[in-house]
């Protein structure tokens, strides 16, 4: 709780300053994976993907948030940067604290993320993917390591599934 | 006090729920089929009975029919001098040298001017050129070629003489912030062609970014489906386009295959249409991944393109994005707004100066725009493409004296009463000029046209009233020019 604003991950380039030597300067340490309240804002250059899910430009105040659905928020939870590391955690904590086979892990994450059990159906999807993932980073190790360095194909592989639950409809919409 | 807001609030939720039952209504009766045929794109093979998702970028009618299908907008930023390029004064050249005339001065406010500074002669040689005789100076040595495919607007007047306003004010009708750009007003009236591409894109060269930031694309008010997607010369040309490191193409496809499924079976449970929506939106950006890059491409263009444009694959420059600008109306893109910076001719270095820098930034802007106008032309494109070549503000007819200290190059201050925009195609007159400044080019004194005008006239050119094209916000109608602008009919063919 509480602190200075901080500067987490955004592509090079997209940070500008007009008439100002402001400089985004990347956040070391847990200051990088601060909660989005204290993302630094800038109002002639807000953070990408804020900007993207109709967050608040703060040039007028808002009565409503709009909900948009573009293919734009599709790629920034695809495939941002913060959005990879937090599937690749997700899936560390879904190996360490899920269970012992990887659809008990998968079901434990399910239910981590949305309160309720993962259907038999959905089950066949995810594990499905899984599988595939894994096929691919046991022949193409060096694939592996540039998706996800320091872990075991399954690991690697378990991040793919995690990176689709993040994007689930489910998760991204509350119903 | 209690009941009431309770009262309203349910009264609210009403209104929002029936609107939302009538949209499902329509497109699961009988408009589907028609509906269905225009949506295309993405998610083949629907079955009958099953609701079709409301794209907010589907095409859409407009008040009446267009001229033009697309605009390109090409903004100087930080206003080149009409006195040098496109507005020819003799009287002023007279005056050169000479202390400005009090009555000039009198209850005017300057930027940077202070006492009493002197009148300053054109810069530039003037010639006329084409069948319509357009005034053109030295400064362009490409653009004649051109000349009668332009209709100038010699007296545009504004309210702002600072740049980040007078950007605003020019593209979102308003000079504080939080208003739609034209662009997104544009794609909010008309959606988009391409279903795989953004309907508004912005392209930006001269090392820096807008005076105004990312509010002159922003969306303001409207969703922020309808806001400038910017295109960048580096890294990923939109972003988050390219897949995470390691993952290659098949891969994925697979993963958003399974979670359209996910998402799929999601739908089944509940039937909300806005999950049809977010497989439709994934689907979508699949695409994207594929056809962005494709556009943005343009070492595949054959060689006679690059000489005409003065193109060099690889680099970020306006010469690029003026090709760029091509291909992308091409696909089907309604507005392509292209930013350049470094305009603002002060004459405090060498590099702000009338006679160096400017002559600079006209070379790296000529030859490209001339080739845009021509290409446009030779593929039939020009006359449903509305190019617009503007700038946010004018420049005096004075040499700047920052300070009342007399300046080491020759340079104008900000000025907001006369300067030059102009317009080509998309159903403007061919080799026109309309408008005229006094003989020392200070004000407008035949055919002003302000710019709400212009914004009313270039909307009027896609189909739409620009009276009667509103939004409601905060309880009220907002447009894009606010509670004025006439549409120039003088202008239009």
């Amino acid at each position: 709780m509480y602190g200075k604003p901080v500067m987490p991950y955004q592509p090079q380039g997209v940070w500008q300053a007009v008439y100002s030597n402001a400089k985004w300067q990347l956040s070391q340490g847990e200051d990088a994976y601060r909660r989005a309240i204290y993302t630094y804002i800038r109002r002639s250059s807000p953070y990408p993907s804020m900007l993207t899910f109709d967050g608040s430009t703060r040039d007028m105040c808002l009565a409503r948030r709009i909900r948009t659905n573009t293919p734009l928020q599709a790629l920034v939870t695809l495939n941002d940067t913060a959005f990879i590391e937090m599937a690749q955690q997700f899936a560390q904590r879904m190996e360490h604290e899920g269970g012992k086979t990887k659809i008990e892990q998968i079901k434990k994450g399910y239910w981590w993320m949305t309160g309720h059990e993962l259907p038999q159906e959905k089950q066949k999807i995810f594990l499905k993917l899984y599988q595939e993932a894994l096929i691919r980073f046991r022949k193409d190790p060096k694939k592996q390591e540039e998706w996800m360095c320091n872990a075991t194909p399954e690991t690697a592989a378990l991040a793919v599934v995690a990176n689709m639950m993040l994007n689930v409809d489910e998760f991204i919409t509350k119903e | 006090m209690m009941m009431k807001l309770q009262d309203e609030l349910r009264l609210k939720s009403a209104l929002f729920e029936t609107r939302r039952h009538f949209l499902k209504q329509c497109t699961s009766g009988l408009g589907m089929m028609a509906l269905g045929a225009m949506v295309g794109g993405c998610g083949s093979g629907k079955k009958i009975g099953q609701p079709v998702v409301m794209n907010p970028l589907d095409p859409k009618l407009t008040h009446f029919a267009a001229k033009a299908k697309s605009v390109i907008f090409l903004h100087m930023c930080g206003s080149p001098s009409q006195l040098e390029l496109w507005d020819y004064k003799p009287e002023l050249a007279k005056l050169d040298g000479q202390p400005c005339p009090p009555s000039f001065l009198e209850g005017k406010k300057f930027a940077f001017i202070r006492g009493v500074p002197d009148m300053l002669g054109s810069v530039g040689q003037f010639k006329q050129h084409g069948q319509s005789g357009a005034w053109i100076s030295d400064y362009f040595t490409h653009l004649p070629q051109a000349a009668d495919e332009i209709a100038f607007l010699k007296a545009m007047y504004t309210d702002q003489f600072n740049h980040a306003p007078a950007q605003l004010f020019m593209h979102t009708g308003s000079a504080r912030l939080g208003r739609p750009s034209m662009g997104s007003w544009v794609t909010y009236g008309l959606g988009s062609e391409n279903a795989n591409l953004p309907g508004f894109v912005v392209l930006t060269s001269g090392g820096k970014a807008p005076d105004a930031g990312k509010s002159v694309w922003g969306s303001g008010f409207l969703p922020s489906v309808y806001q400038g997607v910017q295109c960048r010369s580096e890294g990923d040309p939109v972003l988050f386009l390219s897949d995470p490191n390691g993952l290659d193409r098949d891969l994925r496809k697979k993963a958003v295959e399974a979670l359209s499924e996910v998402n799929r079976q999601q739908y089944e449970e509940f039937k909300d249409p806005e999950t049809l929506a977010r497989i439709a939106q994934y689907e979508m950006a699949f695409k994207m991944q594929m056809s962005v890059p494709e556009v943005m491409d343009i070492s595949k263009e054959p060689t006679y393109i690059h000489q005409l444009y003065g193109t060099e694959p690889g680099q970020s420059s306006f010469a690029n994005n003026c090709l760029l600008a091509r291909k992308l109306v091409e696909k089907g893109v309604r507005f392509v707004q292209l930013y350049d910076w470094g305009w603002d001719t002060h004459g405090d270095g060498k590099g702000t100066s009338l006679e160096f820098g400017l002559r600079d930034k006209v070379n790296q802007i000529d030859q490209s725009i001339t080739a845009l106008l021509l290409d446009l032309k030779q593929r039939g494109m020009l006359d449903e493409t509305l190019v617009v070549w503007g700038t946010e503000f004018g420049r005096t007819p004075m040499q700047e004296n920052r300070n009342g200290k007399k300046m080491p190059f020759k340079g104008r201050d900000h000025h907001t009463d006369a300067f030059t925009c102009w317009m080509a195609g998309g159903g403007v007159k061919r080799g026109f000029s309309m408008g005229e400044s006094d003989e020392l080019g200070y004000f407008g004194i035949k055919d002003r046209t302000h710019i709400h005008d212009l914004q009313a006239t270039i909307l009027h050119q896609l189909g739409f009233n620009h009276e009667e094209f509103t939004y409601e916000f905060q309880g009220r109608n907002f447009r894009l020019t606010d509670v004025s602008g006439k549409v120039i009919h003088k202008v239009i063919a």
